[in-house]
């Protein structure tokens, strides 16, 4: 569907956050979309983007500039036209009861996350957000401004917050101690093995939760099988069954 | 209003416009995004007697204008297609070409008796040309004397219309063409993906896990069109073109070099309703031009 971007911002270095008109009703924290780089047919395929946030028929996005296709997309102007089929997949779906929910992303893993807790303004937030540099940390004033939050950032240079990776502060035992206050559900995004990491730290605290998983895609309907993944309830496509998996039911093959 | 109509062997399809197996799932998917009674046909996933889940991840990658794939024939199997997919077709209205393929000729002649059966599959498409297993019809696609022995003996138990896939991956493909139209099948399909590989150069590692895959999209398209007019020219059942397919003048490319029919593949990916967009816009065009009938510009080419 033809649609026409609002604004368009670089964010951190290699990363832009786009906002356009969306031409659909509505989406979900969790959903995603696939958008054409232009009409040529070199870039070809679509590129799938987490929606970052939507309101009011306005659709947020954050990507990272990994090729020349992202590349076209971060230099596009607001006014421009843009092609978007969507949205598609699951969503987050914690438990009602869930008050106090831990985020967990990794670098554009902040996405998804940062549109549930827009949409589930009422609930007290621990956010957990990691990076290479101070450059990959991104939207933390988007979080800073929900109700009643507490973030810690991690980078593997140290540039900003705790030097390390996410996991290094569930691996802190105060940090430990603090969060096992949580309720006991997390929501996490980024790359697979900090997903993979998350995963078993959950296991070990005996927490529950819901991992958005990242892959290259070439349709975003369930067609191309090309973002297939294998889980304890068998293969799964991860652009119609999931992005969105439950903690505990991703067969990890790294 | 232009006669689009063609004929593959005993099926009528109400223009030439089909989606390609592999590309448009099980139909259904497409439900929701285009009229699948406004396309010529659609082929489905490649069947298998037993479901399979194909080829590990990272499994497709993109390239200048194209694709790379190895899917490896991931399906969810004969029987499960006929419970709970074809059911759910028929009330579409869609005119069905089931894919299939097997490791044996005694599998592929299993697999085409159960598909020849089924209510709402109105063709048979057999692919021997998957460049992404071990087994599955390459090895007949790449010995003449292999494929004609299978197109005659699968042919024998079937009534409908037995469409053969065709590889690319040959030094001559007009003795393949020769061997389908030999073993008594209805049409040709060609071409399948071309055998293809890319590099991750950051990390000096294959950009599909198999390291090889087959490319397809806009960039095999001259390629394509070459392979169908060299089928064209060597038998008389019908062809169908495929490859890289993204236009009305790509479409008409194939139909003027003989294709009677054209199969749309990569593309449904970017723009699921292109085969029907397509298709609207071969009539819109036959009018303009003052074309009565399609059959018109099948084989219009001009070489002198």
């Amino acid at each position: 569907m033809k649609t026409k971007i609002i604004s368009n911002a670089v964010r951190g270095t290699g990363y832009f956050d786009m906002e356009f008109e969306a031409g659909f009703a509505e989406a979900l924290p969790g959903q995603f979309i696939m958008m054409r780089v232009g009409d040529s047919r070199d870039p070809l395929l679509r590129r799938p983007m987490s929606i970052a946030g939507f309101k009011d028929g306005i659709c947020r996005v954050i990507c990272k500039v990994v090729g020349r296709g992202t590349q076209l997309l971060s230099g596009k102007n607001p006014g421009d036209a843009i092609d978007v089929l969507g949205p598609f997949g699951n969503s987050f779906q914690p438990p009602k009861n869930a008050n106090h929910i831990l985020l967990v992303a990794g670098g554009i893993g902040v996405a998804p996350l940062l549109f549930f807790a827009k949409r589930n303004p009422d609930k007290r937030y621990t956010v957990l957000i990691g990076g290479r540099t101070k450059n990959d940390i991104l939207a933390i004033d988007d979080f800073q401004s929900l109700r009643d939050v507490h973030i810690s950032a991690t980078t593997e240079d140290g540039t900003m917050g705790t030097k390390g990776l996410v996991t290094t502060l569930l691996h802190n035992q105060r940090e430990f101690e603090r969060l096992n206050q949580v309720p006991g559900f997390m929501l996490a995004c980024g790359p697979k093995p900090m997903l993979k990491a998350m995963d078993e730290i959950v296991n070990v605290f005996g927490w529950q939760g819901e991992l958005s998983l990242e892959e290259r895609m070439g349709c975003g309907f369930g067609v191309c099988l090309g973002c297939v993944v294998d889980t304890v309830g068998g293969r799964k496509r991860m652009c119609v069954d999931g992005p969105v998996f439950k903690t505990g039911s991703v067969k990890w093959q790294i | 209003m232009a006669n689009l109509k063609v004929s593959i062997g005993s099926l009528e399809l109400g223009n030439p416009v089909i989606t390609a197996s592999g590309t448009f799932g099980y139909g259904l998917e497409f439900a929701d995004k285009l009229d699948l009674r406004r396309i010529g046909a659609f082929a489905t996933k490649g069947l298998s007697l037993e479901k399979r889940d194909g080829n590990p991840m990272p499994r497709i990658c993109e390239t200048p204008s194209g694709m790379i794939n190895s899917i490896g024939l991931e399906n969810v199997g004969i029987g499960a297609f006929e419970r709970e997919k074809l059911p759910e077709i028929r009330k579409t209205g869609a005119t069905v070409i089931a894919n299939f393929f097997g490791e044996t000729e005694d599998e592929y002649a299993e697999a085409a008796r159960r598909l020849d059966a089924m209510d709402g599959v109105h063709a048979l498409e057999m692919n021997v040309s998957c460049p992404n297993v071990e087994k599955g019809g390459i090895e007949f696609g790449s010995d003449p004397a292999f494929l004609e022995k299978l197109v005659a003996r699968v042919k024998r138990d079937v009534r409908k219309p037995l469409i053969v896939k065709l590889s690319p991956n040959v030094a001559d493909i007009r003795p393949f063409a020769r061997a389908v139209e030999n073993g008594g099948g209805d049409a040709i399909s060609a071409i399948n993906t071309l055998k293809g590989m890319a590099v991750d150069v950051a990390a000096r590692r294959p950009r599909i896990k198999r390291v090889f895959g087959g490319l397809s999209g806009p960039a095999i398209k001259p390629v394509a069109v070459r392979m169908v007019y060299e089928c064209v020219r060597t038998v008389k059942i019908p062809v169908i073109g495929i490859g890289g397919i993204a236009s009305l003048d790509d479409l008409l490319e194939f139909l003027i070099v003989g294709a009677t029919a054209v199969q749309v593949g990569t593309m449904n990916f970017v723009e699921p309703g292109i085969a029907q967009r397509l298709a609207e816009e071969l009539s819109a065009w036959c009018e303009k031009e003052r074309i009565a009938d399609i059959r018109e510009i099948i084989g219009s080419l001009k070489t002198e």
